[in-house]
């Protein structure tokens, strides 16, 4: 299977060691369109930190070195991100990232209950509150979001899919992949795949990996 | 596609959100309580909001100011103090009905008096919803939001989850049922009085309706009850289709059947439903010929008559 292929069915593909001495970031205007979000670098280093070290809109100040449990990203935006590249610059052997695709994460949830879910981000956005659909659907396309820690559930099949999504242990489900060498990318469909990260232990809080938002993929 | 933070409000997305949450509540209430009436309400109103957003949210703008529209694109007016203000529910709803032709008549009738009671409980000391039983009106909800559920791809499901749903589509039945029990009952009614009559009688009537159904008027189908010609009436859906045909322009428009009268036997019957139950409620078209002249031209010819009265031989 291809790169696109592997990204479109199965929500996210690897690209090991992909120009490890090029900037992050024309790597990723090679890859597709850089999404351009006001609010954030363009180009953002994701380091270990503890949790006290971290402001709590941060996962890392929600669960420092330990676990980050599955979630997409920006799930309280009414459209996240829809790919999301991952790239090595320093490595950490033994930090694994979880990816799980959303159909597999509801297995066992009715159809009914995964269409009605309904969320509220836990803070207002630029002073409102809205309503958001776990699966949110047009003609062309489908965005699942999900996230524990920045989404409330606004009604009862919202706490269903929760308890379902919760009980769901990233370093035991999904594909387990290890960023270990400088360059390797992984790049994600943010729409369709959650993703996590495990514990980071003491002799891996040196890694290093920069992450851009694209709005397009061109494999 | 672009990321975004918050959802417009008067996007599909947002409104049918909180249709459904509105929806919940109401489900929450006790059925003969004036909650639960007054929560359809609101729910319906949401509704119809979503509906008619999903083609753009400027249908769902107040247009008698232009920055209402130009908000309702995504952009941020200048005006000072600029509220954004979406159109009364009442307009939505008739806007409904020309873009979407499985709104019909009836479901437009019903909405308008449904949101008219959540406004008269919402401004006034008056109590609409109380000893509203559900049989009035409930059937015709369900119907209604099944309608423009499914015109979005969505369906009774999505807003009032799986067991409601069910419940609603035996409710929607038992409507169906009864409106095909009340127009049977009323052609055979129509038929046995007709059957009654004499033979000459029958004849003359027969030549009458012929005579006065014509095509102008409406479209000519023959009488469930006494076979004769008659004539249906109907609303239009959908845009008309234009061609040049032998010179003339020929206007075809789609219209949904909504008013049955026979001129022999008197039989008459109102409403999609119930044409549907009698097997009138096929659509059909209307055709109009016009010359190219009277189709373009503007009525400059009517001007130069300006300021006299009507023709008249000199009296």
């Amino acid at each position: 299977m291809n790169d696109c292929q592997s990204l479109i069915e199965d929500g996210f593909t690897f690209l090991p060691e992909l120009r490890p001495n090029a900037t992050t970031i024309s790597v990723a205007e090679s890859l597709g369109v850089v999404a351009s979000i006001p609010s954030m670098p363009t180009v953002y280093a994701i380091r270990p930190r503890l949790q006290h070290e971290a402001p709590r809109n941060v996962y890392s100040g929600n669960f420092g070195l330990g676990p980050f449990p599955f979630h997409t990203d920006l799930a309280h935006w009414h459209m996240p991100p829809r790919y999301i590249l991952l790239r090595c610059l320093h490595p950490a052997a033994q930090v694994c990232t979880p990816v799980l695709h959303q159909e597999i994460a509801l297995t066992g949830i009715s159809s009914i209950a995964v269409r009605r879910a309904l969320y509220q981000p836990r803070r207002k956005l630029d002073g409102r509150s809205s309503l958001l659909r776990l699966i949110q659907t047009t003609k062309a396309t489908s965005l699942f979001r999900w996230d524990d820690v920045f989404l409330n559930p606004a009604n009862e099949e919202a706490i269903e899919v929760a308890n379902r999504l919760r009980s769901i242990q990233p370093e035991r489900t999904g594909v387990q992949i290890f960023l270990k060498k400088r360059g390797d990318t992984l790049l994600l469909d943010n729409w369709s795949v959650l993703h996590g990260r495990s514990g980071v232990p003491g002799n891996s809080v040196n890694r290093l990996i920069e992450r851009v938002y694209l709005t397009e993929v061109r494999l | 596609m672009n990321t975004e933070k918050l959802p417009h409000e008067w996007s599909k997305e947002s409104l049918l959100n909180k249709a459904q949450r509105y929806a919940e509540t109401m489900l929450k209430q006790e059925r003969d309580s004036w909650e639960f009436g007054f929560w359809s309400a609101l729910t319906l109103e949401l509704l119809a909001r979503a509906v008619l957003a999903a083609t753009s949210p400027a249908l769902v703008a107040d247009n008698r100011d232009w920055d209402n529209i130009y908000y309702a694109l995504g952009h941020q007016p200048t005006t000072k103090k600029f509220k954004p203000k979406s159109a009364d529910t009442t307009d939505i709803l008739v806007r409904l009905q020309s873009v979407l032709p499985e709104f019909t008549r009836e479901m437009l009738s019903f909405s308008i008096t449904h949101v008219n009671r959540r406004n008269t409980e919402l401004h006034s000391g008056a109590l609409p919803f109380d000893g509203l039983g559900t049989s009035k009106w409930l059937s015709m909800f369900y119907a209604t939001s099944r309608a423009l559920l499914e015109s979005i791809g969505e369906d009774l499901p999505l807003l009032f989850g799986a067991a409601e749903a069910e419940a609603a589509e035996t409710l929607l039945q038992a409507l169906e049922d009864q409106a095909s029990k009340a127009v049977l009952g009323t052609i055979k009614a129509h038929r046995t009085v007709w059957e009654e009559k004499t033979e000459a009688e029958r004849k003359k009537l027969q030549k009458q309706s012929e005579t006065m159904a014509s095509r102008h008027w409406g479209h000519r189908v023959a009488c469930p009850s006494c076979s004769c010609t008659a004539l249906l009436h109907g609303t239009t859906i959908g845009i008309p289709t234009q061609s040049l045909e032998q010179d003339m322009i020929v206007e075809r428009q789609t219209m949904l059947p909504s008013k049955f009268e026979c001129l022999a036997c008197g039989l008459k019957v109102t409403g999609y439903s119930k044409l549907n139950s009698c097997d009138l409620g096929d659509t059909f078209t209307a055709t109009f010929r016009y010359d190219a002249v009277d189709y373009f031209a503007s009525d400059e010819d009517d001007e130069s008559y300006q300021g006299l009265e009507e023709d008249y031989n000199e009296y």
